[in-house]
């Protein structure tokens, strides 16, 4: 249970990043950089702390039975973030009302909610794997928008695909860098410290 | 169990989702999707009158039973239009070569008609060679534009320079005024191949 007077400023900061989102969508929208660096996890930041501030009132219970070890729960948000690495969904979201009003929804309810949801249930070895994936698939984007020969979104500018390109880069290494230091830092979790962890999570002594 | 069974739909649903975002794992991009469009769907083109490099109207169109080439330009622009240009007059060469000639009309479309009048227009004839029988360079009234590069799916956004980055390509239009394909401007043998199996 979360106390309330955090689950009000959760909401808060909710309302907040939503509104900043949708009111600057123009100039967000603008640059690719801002759009997809900077928008999109705004919206499923947004989403994760609405989850945040409502997730015991959504029923502890029924997330114990279908999203156990949080697999359900990140399966969508991996589908709504596939969906939304598509180039031709971000054009869409800019060419089509419909698609805006997708992106509007489905980044926050399907993509930063079910991560609040779930990260915490999963497995510590789901959890590296998501996130090692995160980095290379991070690379491979950093890749494909530096070098590709053609335009790869109809609404950008070659130069500006080749700077989100750029910004990938960045964002992965300094993902990379934080996630790596918080092994150095050793376990956060007092508990866990008393026992050894192996591979599968089983405790050893 | 039952988080089993509730990962199992969300895969699914997730799966047929992506598909079908993907019409099948075929396109991820805009313009790949565009191209299935057009070599699945056939949609019918805005039939258009165009104001030529020698100021005559001429109709948006193939000839009876043959196809229109279809490229859109902009007569100031430094780079990829006049690779677009070029092939273009390959593409005449070819046809000319080949005694197509019949079959086929080519059309260098200005989206830009504000800047593009009479004189820009027959300059860049005069640059890439086009001689206005086989291969006209055109613009559309400023009122039709919106509707005529809705109809193509070309999205013109403006650089930084003063010009304009666009999807570039050959469209191919049949007699009845439909998109039948979309080709790359470097892939002139395989606009050839279309135009020479065309009846």
């Amino acid at each position: 249970m979360m106390p309330g007077a955090s689950r009000v400023h959760s909401l808060g900061v909710t309302v907040v990043l939503f509104a900043v989102c949708f009111g600057f969508r123009t100039e967000l929208e603008s640059d690719p950089v801002l759009h997809v660096i900077v928008q999109l996890p705004m919206l499923g930041w947004a989403g994760w702390l609405l989850a945040d501030a409502l997730s015991d009132r959504w029923g502890r219970s029924l997330f114990e039975t279908y999203n156990t070890g949080g697999w359900a729960g990140l399966l969508v948000a991996l589908v709504a973030i596939a969906f939304w690495m598509l180039p031709r969904s971000i054009d869409g979201a800019l060419s089509s009302g419909e698609m805006e009003l997708a992106k509007f929804i489905s980044v926050p309810l399907l993509i930063g909610a079910p991560l609040r949801l779930s990260w915490r249930r999963a497995h510590p070895l789901l959890r590296g794997v998501l996130m090692a994936n995160a980095l290379s698939m991070l690379g491979v984007l950093a890749w494909l928008y530096t070098a590709a020969p053609v335009r790869i979104c109809n609404s950008y500018l070659v130069g500006d695909q080749q700077r989100l390109g750029e910004a990938f880069i960045y964002v992965g290494v300094a993902l990379a860098v934080v996630w790596c230091g918080r092994l150095f830092m050793g376990p956060s979790d007092p508990t866990a410290a008393r026992s050894e962890i192996d591979l599968l999570g089983n405790k050893i002594s | 169990m039952r988080a089993l069974i509730a990962t199992l739909v969300v895969a699914l649903i997730g799966g047929a989702v992506l598909w079908h975002a993907t019409d099948g794992a075929r396109a991820i991009t805009a313009e790949g999707a565009r191209r299935l469009y057009a070599s699945e769907k056939k949609p019918l083109m805005l039939a258009v009158d165009l104001r030529d490099m020698s100021a005559a109207t001429v109709p948006l169109e193939a000839p009876p039973g043959g196809v229109a080439l279809v490229e859109f330009v902009y007569t100031s622009c430094p780079t990829i239009c006049r690779s677009a240009g070029e092939a273009f007059w390959q593409l005449k060469q070819k046809l000319t070569a080949e005694n197509l000639t019949h079959k086929a009309k080519l059309f260098s479309v200005s989206f830009d008609p504000e800047h593009d009048d009479r004189e820009a227009l027959a300059e860049y004839a005069r640059n890439h060679r086009a001689d206005g029988r086989i291969w006209n360079v055109a613009a559309p009234v400023a009122a039709d534009l919106p509707r005529l590069l809705e109809s193509y799916k070309v999205t013109v956004i403006s650089d930084e320079f003063g010009g304009f980055e666009h999807n570039v390509a050959i469209h191919l239009i049949d007699d009845q005024g439909r998109l039948r394909g979309i080709f790359d401007i470097d892939d002139v043998p395989s606009v050839i191949e279309a135009v020479r199996k065309w009846r």
